[in-house]
């Protein structure tokens, strides 16, 4: 016997071990971080495209940090927005988009050899400077009031600014220039472009008439910066090898894009969870990650126009969709516009740590975006973004709706719900439904699916949602239908839901509203919806029906109407509202104040045993009670009588 | 009688007639005509008469004696020598103008029509307005007519520019285009105003007549009741009307759906949902439902959410049990009739469209269609309602429910009542009701559903004087769809352009400076005006006074107080002082908004009392409380004040001067202004000032100190001090969010000696100004500034022969940056030494009064930093005037 035990035990454990096999094959966790898909490689296969130009004048982005501003390597594994550690120059950021460095006031020099010259200051190359000396050649070489400009497109954070001539920092022998230092100088900042109009002047961070320094440095408060305006204020010849910016701080924003998430064919996407740091005051940075799904590797349409071109014809002709290579290989006239291909791929949704994805689902490819704003001493750091997807999908299709559509307030109602599963191919099925509610549900019943009966449990009946625990239902057409009572405390109480594989817990896929079932007369199909409305002469008020357990308390600790238990409704609320209950004497003073806190929708309750606001019994007699919610349009007040007696 | 006898008679009458005639045929004379009948030339309308000389029957060619005989007794069959009487030209008869006639044919007068406005229905191009060069060149664009007697007047008044105000709510203008009807009697008073406010002008295109336009009628009436009490009733309405329809068919005051709006049916209605504070992100506009009601044109009422039509709804974050339009988020909402699911009645059956919506949290609908469009086809989306405040929980959660259409009228009607002197009491009360109203357009009826919407605008004082105790309360609320302006009908299109502000005409003007032009480009107002600067043009010669040298011919691109000599009297505009009740860091009498010039804010609702008591005849002492709300939003304006005014005159110690005022201030409420600034190299132009809240719960204190005084004679003293200081009360976090800092404050102190010295015909001027200025600003991002100017003046000045005369000038600037480093935007330390040397002639000529001033001046200025610059400017310059 014992033997056979074992025997069932170790056929058990295989099969155990097969089926988490095949959960395993099917339930896949995605993460973007260091751990598995590092950030700066993008956590995708499929680059992504954006169109950054114009819609008929496309300009195509396939970078992860179109800005370059993103940092991957000051905290390993963690991005945040772009780091400067306050040693490095930063200077040659204004070489690339949207920065530049331009000086221009330098008259009597070629423009090819001004740009050279503006790029050999910024970039470390020691060989090759700005130079504002007279040539046999170009013996006027003015040096007063030349400006140099280096603008970085945006704000980085700055602490230090350095500039030298050649054969000083760096020593450089064949051109002993050591002496043709700046010898007087004047260095402006600006956060922003200059406009003195506007109230963003340049700053003044330095002014030396007469510098003897061949190395000039400037440290300066660390902050932020666009503009870095140097002046000569010298007529004597000179020259600059490098002007280094030290960099400091975070960036003020930071936006990285993720690859296209191939997740292989439609999956079912569960939560979205990450993990973040706040560095510095938490007031003053925010991250805020967005995310959108779609059915192919082309979020972008491009279009072909169908015939030869007249900008100034007022009908013109229609576009064809060509894939990207086509598309480009067309002559500029024939090439249409580059949109956003809005059948194939959903809008951008924000998305909240731990929350469901929107939008269409289930889909085979997932993007992110992740944008991070703050100071230059505050900011947000991510380690790692995490989704779990199943695959195949729980269903291709999953509608439900709600009937009545039409509830009265406050009393329990009957409602019949369902949900009706397509499928296209592979599914897993569900056989666990939670519902959203605003109070606990009561007595769910008639539970069919295809109209035949079917056993059911109830995992839990919470106030803001139910589960169901089903068998599992994976047919095309499947529907399911049950009945349950709640009463509804506002106009659009709206029952929401989710379907799960019990196999797969975590990953959960929401319910579009839609055409479920037919409920019968009444039911317009094109109407259906998980939205219950009430009779509109019940909407503006935001305290229902009253009770109170008796009109007579006698505190006295007898146990026999020691205190009175009021319960009421509160309606229409889509936030909490703070409420009180206040008891006053016949002359009008309050002798009693119960801050009730802040309560949301639906039933609420409360107790008072007669205490005062002085914490003493009231004296017998009959008191006007006062029950008021302060919402934010309006305070809604109820009074009644109460007497206390003992 | 017997007919023998009376054949007899006729005969006998007959010969001694003909007998007549034949004598009078003899010379032509009386063929000839002097044509009069009744003794005179008569050009009344009565056909023509019947001429009894004309009746010989000669065969011999006559013709009518007529213009020339009468003229120039010239005749077509004599002889004309002109040897002894000379030829006579030829002279217009027109020059005495046109012969008029009224409806009775009663000839009015001959001369010329100057000014014609008829309108007629039903019929294409029936209104005509007419106003011929004579009216604009003759009368300048203004006739009267008037008449009285005894306590009874009234005069007509027809003028393009007439300055009207029924009351500041309801209608008010400098330019108002129109015809004016005014009666007053000693307790009655009563104005008429009628217009063609869409075009108030002759067309310059044909036809003459326009078909379609927007009429204006307006009325007020008062009447004294008792001694003490006046009471008046206002209405203004302005409206689209149609000459094709009938005149007098339903209300007229409701409009017409003018040609281009009922062009054809509508094929879909929109109603655009958003966040009506879309700053704070969040509680945005809440949509939990929508529905349609449709009625056909026999009345049958089809619901869409039952035929099953369902709108299209674009954007919104979906929340549970309802779409938000939070932040800048917005719901979009499309009833298409040409949709797959709309089953109703076909579009050229619809009567009326009822649109339902379940909205709550702060909200506010904008509601077109694709009859409601601008000049290039584009949909134009009309404000339809705001919630009111800020609610974020739902709590006002409701079902709006109105009618689509297109504004065909807008109008104001109210009431005021004035109370002088009652036991002391002066009190005014004035209640305006503004009714909007749109109407369904449908070319397939002629009687269409109007629906209209209601705003409310109010105000009251009252104050009481009672030596030395004095108080003065006000209270006023303006829904802000409070409104008093329209969208005419473009005259050439006959369709209202509903992006176009030209096409807007304001019943209340935008006129902030008071003058003769209204601030804004709009309908009838098409020139604007370009210098707006309330309060800082006290000579009205519509110049700056801080740049009171500038003019159109020789603009001055630098402002008063940075010219040399003329800085010594213009203090730089942050010296300005005065009462700020809206807390914006503008002094309020100084303020230009882009709002019509009504008494209140519109989209406010609150009171201002005060009390005080005058501590002397030179000393008031008031003590205040102030609460407004802005009912679009949850800001507010609330503050505690007490303000010291002292104004002191004595021989011995000259005039000193305090205004102290001290509040409590908490005020969200924004007030962005449009105020004239004059960058470097400009004349100045008006620039958007945003309003930065500076005071949300601040303690606000504003001291300003002046003395002068003429210490001896000829030395005249003048100091004054200002002094305004932010303390903000929020926590530090919640300042560092706002960019706010702590403690914000301006010092100023400006001192000023000048005396005046003659020494025989020599006239010396020494000059000393010192202005020294210490300012930090609320916004951190502002740099602090410290800065002392010292300025050293002297001019001399010295008659030449009898209308010349010399002035030779010497200024020294000596400016200190007290702030190290140098402040963004401001001026490292300098010295400057400006000399003028200018002689002046005065001399009569050819009726002008000539001035000649010829002249060299040259400045040096030494900038620490940089080399010695040298400025020179010479001129020669002659002015001719009328008078000196």
């Amino acid at each position: 016997m014992r033997r056979h035990v074992n025997r069932l035990r170790w056929l058990g454990c295989l099969v155990l071990a097969l089926w988490a096999a095949g959960a395993q094959a099917q339930l896949r966790t995605y993460i973007l971080g260091e751990r598995a898909e590092p950030w700066s490689e993008g956590g995708g296969l499929v680059e992504p495209v954006r169109n950054i130009g114009r819609t008929f004048s496309a300009r195509l982005d396939t970078g992860n940090v179109p800005e370059d501003d993103i940092e991957f390597v000051a905290r390993p594994g963690w991005i945040s927005p772009r780091f400067f550690d306050g040693q490095t120059n930063i200077a040659s950021l204004v070489i690339d988009s949207p920065g530049r460095v331009r000086a221009p006031n330098s008259q009597n020099i070629s423009r090819a050899l001004l740009n050279q010259q503006l790029e050999g200051i910024v970039n470390g190359d020691h060989d090759i400077a700005y130079e504002r000396k007279p040539t046999t050649f170009v013996p006027e070489m003015p040096a007063f009031g030349i400006w140099i400009i280096l603008d970085f497109g945006r704000q980085v954070g700055v602490n230090r600014l350095r500039f030298y001539p050649r054969n000083t920092v760096e020593a450089t022998p064949k051109t002993p220039f050591e002496n043709d230092f700046l010898r007087g100088f004047e260095l402006w900042i600006n956060p922003e472009i200059t406009n003195s109009a506007e109230g963003r002047p340049d700053v003044l961070v330095e002014r030396r008439p007469n510098n003897d320094d061949a190395v000039v440095e400037i440290d300066i408060d660390p902050r932020y910066v666009r503009l870095i305006k140097l002046r000569s204020l010298t007529e004597t010849p000179f020259e600059i090898d490098e002007l280094e910016v030290i960099g400091s701080g975070y960036m003020g924003r930071g936006t990285w894009f993720s690859d296209l998430i191939d997740l292989g064919g439609p999956a079912t996407v569960g939560p979205v969870r990450w993990r973040e740091r706040v560095v510095g005051e938490e007031a003053f940075s925010s991250t805020q990650v967005r995310v959108r799904t779609g059915d192919d590797d082309t979020p972008l349409l491009f279009k072909q126009r169908g015939a030869a071109w007249d900008p100034f014809d007022p009908n013109p002709p229609g576009f064809t969709e060509v894939d990207a290579e086509t598309y480009w290989s067309l002559d500029i006239t024939e090439r249409g516009e580059v949109v956003d291909d809005v059948d194939h791929w959903s809008a951008w949704k924000t998305v909240d740590n731990g929350g469901l994805i929107g939008g269409r689902l289930p889909r085979q490819f997932v993007q992110f975006e992740i944008g991070f704003a703050g100071r230059i001493a505050d900011t947000r750091q991510l380690d790692w973004l995490q989704f779990d997807y199943l695959q195949p999908p729980i269903a291709d299709t999953l509608r439900a709706e709600v009937f009545p559509r039409r509830a009265p307030v406050e009393r329990r109602a009957t409602f019949r719900y369902a949900v009706q599963l397509r499928r296209n191919g592979d599914i897993l099925g569900f056989d666990e439904l939670e519902v959203d509610t605003t109070v606990p549900v009561e007595n769910i019943r008639d539970v069919t699916v295809n109209d035949i009966p079917v056993p059911f449990e109830v995992a839990y009946a919470r106030d803001d949602a139910f589960r169901l625990l089903l068998p599992l239902i994976d047919g095309d057409g499947d529907v399911l239908e049950f009945a349950f009572d709640l009463p509804v405390f506002r106009f659009g109480t709206t029952f929401s839901g989710r379907v799960v594989n019990s196999r797969f817990d975590r990953v959960p896929q929401r319910l579009e509203a839609g055409n479920a079932n037919d409920f019968g007369p009444g039911d317009h199909d094109d109407l259906s919806n998980l939205f219950v409305s009430i009779p509109e002469e019940r909407i503006g008020k935001l305290v229902g029906t009253i009770a109170l357990s008796d009109k007579v308390i006698t505190p006295n600790g007898d146990g026999i109407n020691d205190d009175v238990h009021v319960q009421f409704n509160l309606l229409q609320l889509v936030d909490v509202a703070p409420v009180r209950f206040e008891v006053f004497d016949l002359a009008g003073r309050r002798v009693a104040n119960l801050d009730l806190g802040e309560r949301s929708l639906g039933p609420a309750d409360f107790r008072w045993d007669g205490t005062g606001s002085d914490g003493r019994l009231l004296t017998p007699g009959t008191y006007v009670w006062r029950l008021l919610v302060a919402a934010d349009a309006f305070d809604e007040e109820h009074l009644g009588i109460l007497a206390v007696a003992y | 009688m017997t007919n023998r006898n009376y054949i007899a008679a006729i005969l006998a009458l007959c010969l001694l007639l003909g007998t007549a005639t034949t004598v009078a045929a003899q010379d032509y004379g009386a063929r000839l005509g002097t044509v009069k009948r009744g003794g005179r030339v008569s050009f009344e309308p009565t056909g023509p008469g019947v001429l009894f000389d004309a009746l010989d029957p000669a065969l011999r060619k006559w013709y009518v004696p007529q213009e020339l005989f009468a003229e120039y007794q010239w005749r077509q069959w004599e002889y004309s020598n002109y040897a002894r009487q000379n030829y006579q030209r030829y002279v217009s008869t027109s020059l005495e103008g046109d012969y008029w006639y009224d409806v009775y044919g009663n000839q009015l007068t001959q001369g010329w029509l100057i000014y014609d406005w008829r309108q007629e229905n039903p019929t294409p191009f029936g209104s005509v307005l007419e106003k011929s060069g004579q009216f604009s060149s003759w009368f300048s664009s203004v006739a009267i007519a008037s008449d009285h007697k005894g306590q009874y007047h009234y005069s007509i008044t027809v003028g393009s520019r007439i300055r009207t105000t029924l009351t500041p709510m309801t209608f008010s203008k400098p330019d108002f285009d129109g015809i004016q009807w005014d009666f007053v009697s000693d307790k009655h008073a009563l104005t008429l105003l009628l217009s063609r406010i869409s075009e108030p002008n002759s067309p310059t295109f044909l036809p003459e007549g326009l078909t379609s336009n927007t009429n204006l009628f307006g009325a007020r009436v008062e009447a004294r009741v008792g001694d003490f009490v006046k009471v008046g009733g206002t209405f203004v309405n302005a409206h689209h009307s149609v000459t094709q329809l009938d005149a007098i068919n339903g209300d007229v005051f409701s409009g017409a759906l003018a040609e281009g709006q009922n062009f054809s049916v509508v094929g879909r209605v929109q109603a655009l949902i958003s966040d009506d504070s879309p700053d704070d992100g969040v509680g945005g506009g809440a949509l939990f439902s929508s529905d349609l009601v449709i009625e056909d044109l026999e009345g049958q009422s089809f619901r869409a959410s039952e035929i099953g039509f369902r709108p299209l709804v674009e954007g919104g974050f979906q929340r549970r049990g309802f779409l938000a339009a939070d932040g800048h988020e917005e719901i979009l909402l499309t009833y298409d009739f040409n949709d797959r699911t709309y089953a109703g009645p076909d579009p050229t059956e619809i009567r009326r469209v009822e649109m339902e919506l379940v909205v709550a949290n702060d909200y506010r609908i904008d509601i077109a269609s694709d009859r409601q469009r601008n000049a290039n086809g584009a949909v134009v989306f009309l404000p339809y309602t705001r919630a009111r405040g800020n609610v974020k929980d739902g709590s006002n959660q409701r079902v709006l429910r109105f009618d689509y259409g297109v504004p065909t009228a807008n109008q104001i009607a109210g009431f005021t009542v004035e109370m002088t002197d009652l036991k002391g009491v002066d009190g005014f009360l004035e209640v305006n009701v503004n009714t909007r109203y749109r109407k369904y357009p449908n070319p397939h009826t002629k009687r269409h559903t109007s629906d209209s919407d209601r705003a409310l605008g109010w105000l009251a004082n009252l104050s009481h004087k009672r030596y030395p105790w004095f108080t003065f309360f006000e209270a006023f609320g303006m829904d802000p769809g409070y409104s008093t302006s329209i969208v005419t009908i473009n005259k050439r299109e006959g369709v209202p352009d509903y992006d176009n502000q030209l096409e807007l005409y304001e019943f209340v003007a935008d006129n902030d400076d008071a003058d003769q032009f209204a601030d804004r480009r709009r309908k009838g107002s098409t020139a604007g005006d370009r210098d707006v600067f309330p309060g800082l043009d006290e000579n009205n010669d519509r110049i700056w006074d801080f740049n009171q040298n500038d003019n159109e011919d020789r603009p001055n691109f630098l402002p008063d107080w940075e010219e040399p000599f003329l800085r010594y009297y213009a203090d730089r505009p942050e010296f300005l002082f005065g009462v700020d009740a809206n807390h914006n860091g503008t002094v309020d009498r100084f303020e230009n908004d882009d709002e019509p010039d009504y008494p209140y804010r519109r989209d406010q609702e609150g009171y201002n009392v005060y009390g005080g008591v005058h501590l002397g005849p030179d000393v008031r002492f008031t003590v205040g409380r102030m609460r407004i709300k802005q009912l679009s939003d949850d800001r507010h304006n609330r503050a505690v004040y007490g303000q010291l005014v002292v104004d002191f005159r004595t021989s011995a110690y000259g005039r000193l001067r305090l205004f102290q005022d001290l509040r409590r201030v908490r005020d969200t409420i924004r007030d962005d202004l449009l105020q004239w600034v004059q960058l470097p190299n400009t004349r100045g132009s008006l620039r958007l000032v945003i309003d930065e809240l500076p005071a949300q719960d601040t303690w606000v204190n504003n001291t300003w100190l002046g003395w002068e005084h003429e210490l001896v004679r000829g030395l005249k003293l003048d100091n004054r001090m200002k002094w305004q200081l932010h303390r903000q009360r929020d926590e530090e976090l919640a300042l560092e969010l706002r960019g706010h800092r702590e403690a914000s404050w301006f010092y100023g102190l400006v001192n000023k000696a000048e005396y005046s010295l003659q020494l025989g015909t020599w006239t010396l001027q020494p000059r000393w100004k010192s202005e020294w200025l210490q300012n930090t600003p609320v916004r951190r991002s502002l740099p602090r500034r410290h800065e002392l100017d010292e300025l050293f003046m002297l001019v001399v000045r010295h008659p030449i022969m009898q209308k010349s005369f010399v002035e030779g000038g010497v200024e020294y600037q000596l400016f200190n940056q007290l702030k190290d480093p140098v402040p963004p935007g401001a001026e490292p330390d300098f010295t400057a030494v400006t000399t003028t040397v200018q002689m002046t002639n005065l001399s009569d000529y050819l009726g002008y009064q000539l001035t000649t001033t010829l002249g060299l001046e040259v400045t040096r200025l030494d900038l620490r930093f940089e080399p010695t610059q040298t400025r020179t400017r010479g001129f020669l310059t002659i002015y001719a005037g009328i008078e000196r």
